[in-house]
């Protein structure tokens, strides 16, 4: 009887994993779509009113205890912004509620970049509920002409990518994600790049930077736009944190500091831009696996 | 060895105590705990209540709901569906078989499970990942995350193992052992 039970509990186990590692299989085989995405799609939709109200009553608790966290941090910023707001003469003390939300959505409205292309605002209403990823939901989805791979920004520069859109809802992979690539340009020498997102932190990584060319703190990094690339040309995404270069080295160890404030984004908007899929500049194409 | 005293629980609103809190768990996960994060990390109330499943109702009852706890969190996070439900069944079905030798009336007894089974998901999650091809995850910070939200978890178990108790009723072995 006992050797029964045993058995039965063991065919349990193995029939869970079994599944398991069914549902992963046919996941990655079918890149995110077929049924596996489907219910994906279907269950972010059905979750969306919940985590919209959710979201709403509970961002403020979340900001109050980040605001604990960061008490290192904020101490510092804290003393640079007493400074700035002397300067100003207080005029940033007019700025408040609706007055900045419309800021905001203003700037998404009349970017100073990407003119020429099409565009829709929408609100964060999530942010990734695990820890290997840095990613926000937006309350934007198939219905309002979102697709996978489109652009996002900020009014300050590029955000992320659309990896995954349901009917009312999209996922945006930010630019801080491991798994997101970006080719870039840098303003100043013209030498092209491609920016890697370090988990966890503020920065991104620049790879391909030949160590012969001159860079400077502070330059402006744009998007490359080369060879189809899946993002349109001239896109600011940050200015140079730091440089430095090893000996014998074949590449510039390059920082860039994103200009859009990633863990603060209330509004953004996508390019209704689509990459053209004959060819895709191999510089900024998904790590494999990594945008299922 | 003492016997507790069980309250009559019918199978049905047993049932009804899992739905609610695979639901409530879902819920917290997906829209609150992402703003509770503390230095960076969020904490994983679905593999808690899967802990605390498992406490209560042994080996299959905690593969199973770590199955589906872990299929619900995969459809929310950008990771090859099913990667979840591996790591929580496997912890839920390895919990449930060592709960029948725990000291269940020992307070100390939920966070410690929680913890130790927060670390052992994370570990089966990030291994899992590395052998499916998601080369990303095989990163230091996964390794400093993962004992961080294991303490997260432990803390969190202090709410969920009470709630769970009083779901699903009382241990289905409701034999305890007293040192």
């Amino acid at each position: 009887m006992v050797v029964y039970r045993r058995s039965q509990r063991r065919s349990v186990l193995v029939l869970l994993v079994l599944t398991s590692i069914t549902l992963v299989t046919l996941d990655l085989r079918g890149d995110g779509g077929g049924i596996v995405g489907s219910v994906r799609q279907a269950a972010r939709d059905a979750f969306a009113p919940v985590q919209g109200a959710a979201d709403a009553v509970f961002s403020p608790v979340g900001n109050f205890i980040d605001g604990i966290a960061r008490s290192g941090t904020l101490k510092s910023e804290n003393s640079a912004l007493r400074r700035r707001l002397q300067e100003v003469e207080g005029d940033l003390a007019r700025v408040r509620g609706l007055d900045r939300e419309n800021r905001v959505l203003r700037d998404l409205l009349e970017l100073d970049y990407a003119k020429e292309i099409d565009g829709v605002v929408g609100r964060v209403v999530g942010l990734a509920p695990g820890n290997f990823e840095w990613s926000i939901t937006i309350d934007r989805g198939s219905e309002h002409g979102v697709k996978e791979e489109m652009p996002v920004v900020s009014g300050e520069g590029l955000v992320g990518r659309v990896v995954d859109v349901s009917q009312t809802r999209s996922k945006v992979l930010l630019l801080t994600d491991p798994r997101m690539s970006v080719g870039v340009r840098l303003a100043g020498s013209g030498e092209t790049g491609v920016t890697r997102g370090l988990a966890g932190k503020d920065v991104l990584e620049v790879d391909l930077v030949d160590p012969d060319v001159p860079t400077e703190k502070n330059e402006l990094v744009v998007t490359s736009g080369l060879q189809q690339s899946r993002y349109p040309p001239g896109l600011p995404v940050g200015t140079v944190a730091s440089v430095s270069s090893r000996p014998g080295s074949l590449e510039k160890d390059l920082r860039v500091l994103p200009l859009a404030d990633l863990e603060r984004l209330e509004f953004v908007k996508i390019l209704l831009w689509e990459p053209d899929r004959t060819e895709f500049d191999p510089v900024d194409a998904p790590i494999e696996g990594g945008t299922q | 060895m003492t016997r507790s005293a069980a309250l009559p629980m019918t199978d049905v609103r047993r049932r009804v105590g899992v739905g609610t809190l695979m639901l409530f768990a879902l819920l917290a996960q997906v829209s609150l705990l992402p703003h509770l994060r503390v230095l960076g990390v969020v904490a994983d109330v679905m593999i808690v209540a899967t802990v605390a499943v498992a406490v209560r109702r042994g080996p299959e009852y905690g593969g199973v709901f770590g199955f589906a706890a872990g299929l619900l969190v995969d459809l929310f996070l950008q990771v090859p569906v099913g990667l979840s439900a591996l790591a929580y069944s496997i912890v839920g079905y390895a919990v449930g078989l060592a709960q029948s030798s725990l000291l269940r009336e020992r307070w100390w007894l939920a966070p410690l499970l929680a913890g130790l089974g927060s670390l052992a998901a994370g570990l089966v999650f990030v291994l899992a990942g590395l052998i499916l091809g998601q080369e990303y995850l095989l990163d230091l910070r996964s390794f400093l995350v993962l004992p961080a939200r294991a303490l997260y978890d432990a803390a969190l178990a202090l709410i969920v193992f009470p709630v769970t108790a009083r779901l699903l009723g009382p241990a289905e072995e409701t034999t305890t052992v007293r040192l």
